[in-house]
């Protein structure tokens, strides 16, 4: 279908086939035996060879064509097949192919019966649909995300190899059919008439390119001979890049740009353009704008294990080949293979298999509440069955007409499901990723219906399909003949106990499913709004971030690193829609938090997760600009310099947490070598000179505090410039190039980015998953108060001529009333006890995703239950006052 | 028992298949839907094939040597090679018939 899936689709396929085939195994039961014995296997060849062919031909409307063939032979008048008069295919074929045929009658009864009925069928097929229309739009993001296969070869095979060690990627090829090593790296181009421009890059193995099924849109990928040592200066670039430095000049090949990068910082090195990554290639565009191939060997990263060795195998291996390489391993020392796919889908996949599991939650109460008022209207035709009944109709083909209804209904609801889903899909596709905080594996793209949803669908509407049609064809062949007419005479239908039975617990079930879903909802609600209005402890609103990058050789020593980045915020400082700016190694929100660990003058070696803070080299106006509280002492001055006394501040949490109950002011502390880093050496002892507000660095990763010193004594080649703008101001980021380019042509302003824009970024998949949660619990209260009102509604009319004849003894309106009440509301009650113990459990599945709320808050599970309770007993007492408003006569004159 | 009854059009375009010589179910299915345009299932294919071999019109051989997996190959008897024979006639002798030739476009005054 779509181009990017051409080698993802053959994987994909193959599962659907599978599945298929193993469902036209059980269909061949409905082969005649002697056809069956004969050919079986070879009948199940040609069904997977047809399969296979027309999904390659044509997607998932291939394989659907596929099944229709076998539907129609099966049913159809296409499957007689024999020569005339050469009837000896045995007795079953000629039953077989009768029930078939009844088959069809039966269902073209039912779609009469259920357009006589036209607006309870809508209604039904309807609310059915939506429930579906969710089940297919989610399960189809489900199966993006985490069913299908990533988009390069042999996905399942390809590991990541942690710790990494100093095993050399070419010793491992008897295990690893694939082996990559890449590193990570900076470019900055310059010159070529443009200005300078810092962008990441990757020094790869010539593996990468198969591995990671690098293609090129324009020219070609590496050759394994342009890697190693003497390696040539060619280079592969995204499109993204093709488009901006280079204009998307189509002779791009072949033309060369200057860059510098970390294998020669000195001078520009001059790298040949030989390919054009695709515009939408997955993953690989979102790490890297330049690929070139690697110059010395390094380290072993990813790789692709042959098909014949198990991961636990190649741990082994490597963990002995890595001691013989590298002495004074640890005792304990594993080398961990993981499964790229595994880390990809770990990210994604608590949100949506809650978003999964309260969709089908929403679906089973939908079909609860189907079942529910096709039993009414089943009761209410009671009279017509028992017509038919005495006319002659067996009790087997009524009960089969009823299941030939239920059947129409999921199929319809099918229907309207996959059309309805596949509308979903194509509004969301391009917000889904950034809800659910991870991109699509193969491109927004690949979220579309394919065969698996397709077939998942057809398999729940079988489902629905059974359990609409069988729970009243049931109940009806319960019963005994001669009451499904004799009990219909009179009242214009009557009811069982059964059929009551049932809708009871049936609606009561829905109230507890419901009563589930709108907790967890709450509790993601309540989660949304804490992170909403969570004091960040520094204010976002119209701050500018981005990096300035030095090189070695412009800028060997401190002081000169210094005085440049002085100059940058002095001249940023003094541009007109600047309120204030300042420098800092890392900010909040910037997918990275640098934890340290280390320890406090107390001399407690604490345990490393205990001690570990962020901490931050920062310049003096770093505070002001981000809006940081300064609680005690000082911030840094231009005093806090190299052979200056080294000085931090820490931000109050840490401070409580070190010295519980002491002035912090004046006390010590200093960084500790990482736990396993041996020759590591603890740092010099740092005074505390000031007290900051704690800062939320990460919503996803609870801070334990910061460490704060002072840019001067502490300087790298990387700072990341904060700039907030006076209020109303525009963008600033082309002004900030403009004072750095005048202070250093080749110094880029890169990744400038809205802390504000990061900060919603890093909401956005909680605030996703409430509204999502708070829509599907609605909708599910909506769908059992309706059954509620009309189990009690129903109840209601059927007793009307008692509810007549008591009222004309003497009993009084408000009796009547209470009757009905208190039906409904034991059945409430217990929707209610049964959905407290279902919302405290949904509660606890969702645990790993609430902020700021315990999962079995009280407020929110104690507020959804009273709120239930009182839009329920309204739905009740609706009809149940109705009930007592009847006049006797009335009744007994109809 | 064989009389020049018509056949019915999934037996005789299975016939027709097999006319060019041995395939397998699959084939059948493919080279009836390429003639015909008749989407065939499996169990359509093969049911007639099995009435056709109890009819000795088809035989059943060996597996395809170039593609076991897709099963036996079905043979035209020569009992089957004559009433794909009589069929063909029988068409023909409908196609020539006056008020057949007026029906069908294209071939009306020929």
């Amino acid at each position: 279908m779509s181009g990017s899936g051409e080698s993802g689709g053959g994987r994909e396929g193959s599962r659907t086939v599978r599945v298929s085939v193993a469902l036209y195994r059980l269909a061949l039961r409905r082969y005649p035996r002697r056809l069956r014995d004969a050919w079986g296997e070879e009948m199940v060849a040609a069904f997977r060879s047809l399969l296979e062919d027309e999904t390659a031909r044509r997607g998932w409307l291939g394989a659907l064509g596929a099944w229709w063939r076998v539907a129609r032979e099966m049913v159809g008048p296409t499957g007689r097949t024999g020569t005339e008069g050469g009837g000896d295919m045995g007795e079953k074929t000629g039953q077989g192919r009768r029930w078939l045929r009844g088959g069809v009658e039966d269902a073209r009864f039912a779609w009469r019966s259920l357009r006589r009925d036209l607006r309870f069928t809508v209604l039904l097929v309807g609310v059915l649909g939506i429930g579906m229309a969710l089940n297919v739009a989610v399960f189809s993001v489900v199966n993006a995300y985490l069913l299908r296969p990533l988009p390069y070869p042999a996905a399942e095979r390809i590991v990541t190899v942690r710790p990494v060690t100093d095993l050399s990627w070419t010793a491992v090829d008897d295990v690893m059919e694939r082996a990559v090593s890449w590193d990570l790296d900076v470019f900055t181009l310059v010159g070529g008439g443009e200005g300078p421009q810092m962008v990441r890059g990757s020094w790869v193995t010539p593996d990468f390119m198969d591995v990671y099924d690098v293609r090129a849109a324009l020219g070609r990928t590496f050759r394994p001979d342009e890697a190693g040592a003497g390696g040539a200066p060619v280079a592969m670039i995204s499109h993204r890049l093709w488009q901006d430095r280079f204009r998307g000049d189509p002779g791009v090949i072949g033309r060369s740009f200057e860059a510098f990068t970390s294998d020669r910082p000195d001078h520009a090195e001059s790298f040949t353009v030989v390919g054009v990554l695709p515009r939408d290639f997955w993953y690989v565009n979102d790490f890297t704008e330049v690929f070139v191939p690697i110059r010395d060997e390094r380290a072993l990263y990813v790789g692709r294990l042959r098909a014949d060795v198990p991961l636990e195998t190649a741990e082994a291996v490597l963990t002995e080949r890595a001691r013989a390489t590298t002495a004074g391993l640890p005792e304990d020392f594993r080398i961990r293979l993981t499964r790229v796919q595994d880390i990809h889908v770990a990210a994604v996949r608590p949100t949506l298999a809650v978003l999964q599991g309260a969709v089908l939650l929403v679906l089973l109460i939908a079909s609860a509440n189907a079942v529910v008022l096709l039993l009414i209207r089943s009761a209410r035709r009671e009279q017509e069955l028992g017509v038919r009944r005495a006319l002659g109709a067996p009790r087997g083909r009524l009960a089969r007409q009823l299941g030939a209804e239920g059947m129409l209904l999921g199929l319809g609801a099918g229907i309207v499901g996959l059309a309805t889903g596949a509308g979903i899909l194509e509004l969301a596709r391009w917000g889904v990723p950034g809800m659910l905080g991870g991109s699509v594996p193969g491109g927004a793209e690949a979220l579309h219906l394919d065969g698996t949803v397709a077939l998942a669908t057809a398999v729940v509407c079988g489902c629905m399909g059974v359990l609409f049609g069988g729970v009243p064809a049931g109940l009806l062949l319960a019963r005994r003949t001669t009451a499904v007419l004799g009990s219909g005479t009179g009242r214009g239908g009557s009811d069982t106990r059964g059929r009551r039975r049932v809708r009871s617990v049936l609606v009561m079930a829905e109230v507890a499913l419901s009563m589930a879903l709108l907790a967890g909802a709450g509790l993601m609600v309540r989660s949304a709004v804490h992170l909403q209005t969570l004091d960040l402890g520094f204010d976002p609103t119209g701050v500018t971030r981005g990096t300035l990058g030095l090189r070695q050789s412009s800028y060997p020593d401190v002081d000169g690193r210094v005085a440049f980045f002085e100059s940058v915020v002095q001249g940023v400082r003094g541009l007109p829609e600047v309120q204030a700016a300042g420098l800092a190694s890392n900010t909040p929100f910037s997918g990275f938090v640098q934890a340290v660990p280390f320890e406090s003058d107390e001399g407690r070696e604490e345990p490393a997760r205990a001690a570990e803070a962020t901490a931050a080299d920062v310049g003096d106006g770093y505070f002001h600009a981000m809006d940081i509280a300064l609680l005690r002492g000082r911030g840094f001055t231009p005093a806090d310099r190299v052979g200056a006394p080294p000085v931090v501040v820490v931000s109050a949490s840490l401070a409580a947490r070190l010295w519980p109950g002491v002035d912090p002011l004046g006390r010590r502390l200093r960084l500790m070598p990482f736990p396993g880093d041996r020759d590591g050496q603890p740092g010099d002892w740092h005074t505390v000179v000031g007290v900051v507000e704690d800062v939320t660095r990460d919503l996803r990763v609870p801070s334990d505090g910061q460490v704060y010193a002072p840019y001067r004594q502490q300087l790298g080649f990387w700072m990341t410039l904060v700039v907030r703008r006076r209020p109303g101001a525009g963008p600033v980021e082309a002004a900030v190039q403009g004072v750095v380019s005048e202070l250093d042509a080749e110094v880029p302003f890169s990744g400038a980015a809205e802390l504000e824009d990061l900060v919603g970024a890093a909401r956005a998949p909680t605030r996703f998953t409430a509204w999502l949660l708070g829509g599907f619990a609605s909708f599910a209260l909506a769908l059992s108060l309706i059954g509620l009102y009309g189990v009690v509604a129903y109840a209601a009319r059927q007793l009307r001529r008692d509810v007549a004849i008591r009222m004309a003894l003497g009993a009084d309106r408000g009796s009547v009333t209470g009757y009905f009440l208190r039906q409904g509301l034991v059945v409430v009650a217990g929707g209610l006890a049964v959905g407290l113990a279902g919302g405290l459990l949904l509660g606890r599945a969702l645990a790993g995703q609430l902020q700021g709320v315990a999962p079995d808050d009280p407020l929110v599970h104690g507020g959804v239950a009273l709120g239930l309770l009182i839009t329920a007993a309204l739905a009740v007492w609706i009809p149940a006052r109705g009930a007592g408003g009847v006049g006797p006569m009335d009744v007994l004159r109809e | 028992m064989v009389d020049s009854s018509p056949l019915t059009p999934a037996v005789f375009h299975v016939l027709l298949a097999l006319n060019d010589g041995p395939l397998h179910g699959y084939g059948v299915m493919k080279r009836v839907e390429a003639d015909s345009g008749l989407g065939m299932g499996p169990g359509t294919v093969y049911g007639s094939l099995q009435r056709l071999e109890d009819s000795g019109w088809v035989r059943v051989g060996q597996e395809d040597e170039r593609d076991p997996r897709r099963g036996r190959l079905f043979h035209l008897t020569d009992d089957g090679r004559a009433a794909l024979a009589r069929e063909a006639a029988r068409i023909t002798r409908l196609a020539d018939l006056d008020g057949v030739r007026a029906l069908a476009p294209g071939r009306g005054g020929a």
